[in-house]
């Protein structure tokens, strides 16, 4: 038996927003515990929320990028359950009226656009932290101050098929939340949240098979292993003709397996009801267009972009334009600039890997975009060769200064000089008679060989293109 | 509807209960199922859900942060506390 993979995603975003969603207090990652707290987030009895205009902007920003329809009419429900990180005992959230409706995201799976449906897009707040002891203390701690931080709750329609779908769709998403600005979207810090329900049905069967919920994946990476390791563990059940149980599982990183937390078999019921303390959230189709109107250029629509205007290929627009940073970084880097190709190349692969191998991020990086393009018009006037092109590069990343002084005090500054190639070339054809001989039996290897001599005395900072055209001229004489 | 059912949720409460008095506690939490029952009975069929008693629509303030409660002041609510944080049994799933 073949089984098909459905997969939906729940993603919780928290908006950076300067002050939280009902109350005044700040909204800041990071602060001294229990130090951005009030009778409202607090849940003291007699505190009433009231809603922050801008978390309502910010939804319907989300709503409007993801292709929803946004609710003329929506309004606040209370969602109870009872949790020490939840002071009043009930979340605010939205239950049969959500702000956003009916939307889509696009992704590219093996070059082709598939759409994956949005159910939906509600505010909520966020609850507080709790802290857990690595020892075994027999208490735990809790910091409020994350209690009452705006969210919002991103829906999809179980219309993911495969574990790296939902990599592409998160990695979209978090693409388009941060061209917004409403989000810093940080998986590690738990500003971007991602629960998944994952389910196995018979290929050609409609009905869809029993669903575990995965929670605790703190990076794109970890989603993509988390459903890897869930697909080989519920095919294994039913190909022994048992049952998926219905549950809530943990994705445990450093073991890479999930494990199961609770049984889902009862749905929980949350006693949803309308929270009286906020009224409705009535929204004019003027404001709605205003903001529409405002919108920033979207992922997708800046890489069709980088296609038109720099002619670099698509695939190079698509990894430029994931980040918003990394995009803003090449198009500094690459305007006005004759070949915008070998920026990308460099961007893509250079600053790319420095990042990774330094574990930072591109809004960190020390030295401004258009050093790099001073970096790459050195290679292009032959002053520096590539390989020492790179030495420059790590240096600048580490010092933030210019090329040129870099070129200097590095001593790299490539020989360009006709007298001092020649006397290098002379040098090596003096030196190694054997390969001189062998290039004129036909051998052409040879070349390079000579080549590589010439390049290993003068320690790299001869112009090889130089050195190439005049040990050709010599040879064939 | 038992006593230790009335025990469970006056713990989770955190009220203190007489044990004598648990008949009559079940009575009167009792006698609220019955109304509540009552309230199934009507027919809302044509009735519109009501969001909310009064008319008010958008209440909204602006996005600007105003001064937190002192972390003491806020500590001195707490039963338990523990390196400025809220101390409460230990709670891992």
């Amino acid at each position: 038996m073949r089984y098909e993979t459905v997969i939906g995603l729940e993603v919780h975003v928290e908006l950076s927003t300067k002050s939280k969603a009902f109350c005044s207090c700040k909204n800041e990652f990071g602060s001294e515990v229990n130090t951005n707290c009030c009778p409202v987030c607090l849940g003291y009895p007699g505190a009433l929320p009231v809603l922050n205009k801008k978390v309502v902007e910010y939804a319907v920003k989300a709503g409007l990028a993801l292709n929803c329809d946004i609710s003329l009419y929506s309004k606040t429900d209370r969602k109870n359950y009872f949790y020490p990180d939840l002071p009043k005992a009930y979340q605010i959230s939205q239950d049969d009226m959500p702000i956003c409706k009916n939307g889509f995201i696009e992704i590219e799976v093996d070059e082709e656009i598939k759409k994956i449906g949005i159910t939906r897009i509600h505010i909520e707040e966020d609850a507080g932290k709790l802290l857990h002891g690595a020892g075994d203390e027999d208490y735990s701690l809790v910091d409020f101050n994350r209690a009452g931080v705006p969210l919002i709750e991103i829906v999809s329609e179980p219309d993911i098929r495969s574990p790296e779908e939902a990599r592409l769709y998160l990695e979209k998403l978090k693409s388009i939340l941060e061209y917004l600005e409403i989000s810093d979207c940080k998986m590690q810090e738990g500003s971007l949240r991602c629960d998944a329900n994952i389910s196995l049905r018979p290929i050609d069967e409609e009905k869809f098979g029993v669903k575990s919920e995965i929670k605790n994946m703190n990076s794109m990476k970890s989603l993509e292993r988390a459903l890897e390791f869930e697909v080989k563990r519920q095919t294994e059940i039913l190909l022994q003709g048992e049952e998926v149980a219905p549950e809530t599982r943990r994705w445990d990183d450093a073991k890479s397996i999930t494990i199961a937390m609770r049984a889902k078999d009862k749905t929980y019921d949350y006693r949803n009801f309308p929270e009286a303390d906020l009224v409705p959230i009535v929204l004019e189709p003027e404001w709605i267009k205003e903001i529409k109107t405002n919108l920033p250029e979207l992922p997708d629509f800046k890489r069709n972009r980088f296609v038109k205007q720099y002619g670099i290929p698509k695939y190079d627009a698509s990894v430029l334009t994931l980040s918003k940073d990394l995009s803003v970084f090449f198009e500094r880097c690459a305007k006005d600039y004759k070949n915008p190709k070998a920026v990308s190349n460099w961007v893509m692969g250079e600053v790319l890997r420095i990042l990774k191998e330094r574990e930072q991020e591109i809004s960190n990086i020390k030295f401004p975009p258009e050093y790099l393009r001073e970096l790459i018009d050195l290679i292009d006037e032959g002053l520096l060769n590539s390989s020492a092109a790179k030495l420059v590069f790590e240096e600048m990343f580490d010092t933030g200064k210019e090329p040129k002084t870099l070129l200097d005090k590095l001593g790299l500054k490539q020989i360009s000089d006709e007298d001092a190639i020649g006397e290098l070339v002379n040098e090596v054809l003096a030196n190694n008679q054997e390969s001189v001989e062998a290039y004129k039996n036909g051998k052409s290897n040879a070349l390079k060989y000579l080549v590589g001599q010439a390049m290993k005395i003068s320690k790299g900072k001869a112009n090889p293109k130089m050195i190439n055209s005049m040990l050709l001229e010599r040879l064939e004489d | 509807m038992d006593k230790g059912y009335i025990e469970y949720i006056c713990s989770l409460a955190k009220l203190e209960y007489d044990e004598e008095n648990s008949d009559r506690i079940i009575e009167k939490i009792k006698a609220f199922d019955v109304y509540a029952e009552k309230l199934a009975d009507i027919d809302t069929n044509d009735i519109k859900p009501l969001v909310n008693v009064n008319e008010t629509i958008n209440v909204m303030r602006e996005d600007a942060v105003m001064p937190s409660l002192e972390r003491n002041i806020i500590l001195e609510n707490a039963p338990e506390k523990l390196y400025g944080c809220i101390k409460v049994s230990k709670i891992i799933e």
